[in-house]
């Protein structure tokens, strides 16, 4: 090896990379950018779980304590959010609408049940669709409620002998664990599963249609298409058309290998047309931002500056509720944040076309704005 | 006859660089003008700004009696850049029959107009070749084959022969000049003098400006010069 001409090389490098000033840029702000997004979502604070508890007559007696250990701060320095739910809204419906995240349901001889010594049993009701969550609140429950009996006193029956008497004093009650969605859950991975199709189909077909459009820039081949009578609408139309078979195959291997070798659910017929929406959104976003580059290098650029926020803030690892204002108002600005929603409703919730609709909605919504930024950006003057 | 390209004071500035500085010029129906200069002289601007690809600065541009980049103009004429501006993993056919289909053409008249554009390029025995395994040469011709495709009222070429071997060289100027003859007018852009002298007109065109122009014979009486070359560097001389 020659000192001389390691130098040469490395100073054409270091002189090439000078002048390509934004790559230097990104090689300094992108870390920056994505490590911020990092500290911010570790740092964010799990907005706490609101719980209402449904009881009546002498069982409020047990409730009120059960109530204050609910909201005190547990070891993580996190309490519940005690609500009142109103009489006529079943445990149910106030879950699908989302007004709480769980129902207790205390039957009203709970303490009666309990000293006749019944083992008596509490429902509670939870979302579901969420596994870590309702592990959350199942857990909290499950200390809290023998917790809060220990100060009740136990009336026990004349006939209650010993045994007896030592059932109720230390059997606590049976908390029945009742999903309004996701009881095919079998773990965590069943949550994130649904969520690669999607994920995949954006990333790929993103940097594919970016690429393929940068070739025929660099190439000339652009020139000649824009000396033709091809318009600039045409020619996005046609790259719409061209990438998604690509993208339908890629989605499809995805879901088929998600579906039967990772197991766990994948949402259907409305889960494809999201994808296939959202796959659509990419590729004129990978049209739009290749007028922003000249080389491929340049393309994977946007990589940091485009995939990764979206992968951070659409809700595939961290609740989108959970994101501080100004984070959650970008996480609505990205399709990935619509497709993950979408998705999750048809392949945990079990929802279909008709509550889904609105994000599939949004999801054109970007396919329309983006082939008119993409047509935009394929300048008559390449 | 009329005239396919009109000229009026154009010019075109890149911020503060100044790349044609006020042409004039007119170039009647079914005629083949050469424009000549050195690189960096302007050609290939001018020949983006006919096409509509970037527009003038100022002063007045018509193509076909139309505005340039106009529908009307990019239906009628055939652009053959300085790049080969091909899809290399498609073969030869691919590539011309591609651009057939943009002019629109489709079916029996599509499969004619392929055959007779590769068959002009003299390239039927590798039509079915991927451009990436050709020769820069037959690369050209491939480009060029697409250009024509669509038999284009005018034709802008833009540095043809460049890369091209001489006797395919003097092949191409044949087929120049039997377009010519059939009506289509041709703008030939090259550095090459001695292939210019093919051209019915010749524009010398020096840092933006046309420094002469007229028939390669009057040029050469013009200048007092023995060949195109001495009369361009006389013609040079002249401007500074």
């Amino acid at each position: 090896m020659k000192a001389g001409l390691v130098f040469a090389v490395a100073g054409r490098l270091v002189r090439q990379l000078m002048r390509d000033l934004r790559a230097c840029a990104l090689i300094i702000i992108a870390p920056v950018v994505i490590m911020f997004l990092f500290a911010v979502l570790l740092n964010s604070e799990e907005s706490p779980p609101r719980v209402a508890i449904v009881v009546s007559g002498t069982a409020a007696l047990f409730t009120t304590e059960l109530e204050q250990l609910l909201v005190e701060p547990d070891e993580e320095g996190e309490g519940f959010d005690l609500l009142t739910l109103a009489d006529s809204i079943s445990p149910q419906d106030a879950l699908k609408q989302k007004l709480v995240d769980a129902v207790l349901v205390v039957p009203k001889t709970f303490l009666e049940d309990r000293a006749s010594g019944k083992r008596s049993r509490l429902d509670l009701y939870v979302e579901g669709a969420n596994p870590m969550r309702t592990a959350e609140i199942f857990s909290r429950f499950r200390k809290a409620v023998p917790d809060s009996l220990s100060g009740i006193p136990t009336f026990l029956p004349s006939d209650c002998d010993a045994h007896c008497a030592d059932t109720i004093a230390d059997g606590p009650p049976k908390i029945e664990l009742n999903r309004v969605y996701g009881n095919d859950l079998d773990d965590n991975m069943d949550f994130f599963t649904p969520v690669l199709p999607p994920f995949f189909a954006f990333f790929f077909v993103f940097l594919l249609s970016g690429m393929s459009f940068l070739r025929e820039r660099v190439g000339g081949t652009a020139e000649r298409l824009l000396a033709s009578p091809l318009s600039r609408a045409d020619l996005v139309g046609g790259y719409i058309l061209g990438f998604l078979p690509a993208a339908l195959v890629q989605s499809g291997v995805v879901i088929l290998f998600a579906r039967f070798f990772i197991g766990g659910p994948w949402g259907g017929w409305p889960a494809i047309v999201a994808i296939i929406l959202l796959s659509l959104a990419a590729e004129c976003l990978g049209v739009f931002v290749s007028a922003f580059a000249r080389s491929e290098f340049q393309v994977f650029q946007f990589i940091p500056i485009v995939i990764l926020p979206q992968i951070l803030l659409c809700g595939i690892i961290w609740p989108i509720s959970n994101l501080p204002g100004w984070l959650k108002a970008i996480s609505y600005c990205m399709p990935l944040t619509y497709a993950v929603e979408a998705i999750r409703d048809t392949a945990i919730r079990g929802l279909g076309f008709a509550a889904i609709w609105p994000n599939l909605l949004i999801l054109l919504g970007f396919v329309i704005a983006g082939a008119a930024l993409a047509a935009l950006s394929v300048r008559r003057s390449i | 006859m009329g005239n396919s390209v009109i000229l009026r004071d154009l010019r075109k500035s890149y911020g503060r660089h100044q790349v044609l500085g006020g042409l004039n010029l007119t170039i009647a129906e079914g005629k083949m003008y050469g424009l000549v200069g050195p690189n960096g002289s302007g050609k290939t601007t001018l020949f983006r700004i006919l096409m509509g690809l970037t527009e003038a600065s100022s002063g007045d541009v018509s193509v076909l009696g139309m505005q340039p980049g106009s529908i009307g103009v990019r239906r009628s004429t055939g652009y053959m850049t300085q790049a080969e501006a091909l899809y290399k993993d498609l073969s030869v056919n691919e590539n011309v029959r591609f651009f057939g289909r943009l002019f629109g053409l489709s079916g029996r008249a599509l499969d004619q107009a392929v055959e007779y554009a590769i068959q002009l390029v003299d390239l039927s025995q590798r039509a079915k070749s991927r451009v990436d395994s050709l020769s820069g040469g037959m690369r050209r011709r491939t480009s060029l084959a697409c250009a024509v495709v669509h038999r284009p009222r005018l034709l802008l070429l833009d540095e043809p022969t460049v890369g091209v071997d001489p006797e395919l060289r003097s092949l191409f100027w044949d087929t120049f000049a039997a377009w010519g003859k059939q009506g289509t007018t041709l703008i030939v852009s090259t550095h090459h003098l001695d292939e210019a002298s093919r051209c019915d007109t010749l524009g010398l065109l020096r840092a933006g400006r046309l420094i002469a122009e007229g028939t390669p014979r009057g040029l050469l009486t013009d200048s007092g010069a023995e060949t195109l070359e001495d009369a361009f560097l006389s013609f040079a001389r002249r401007q500074q």
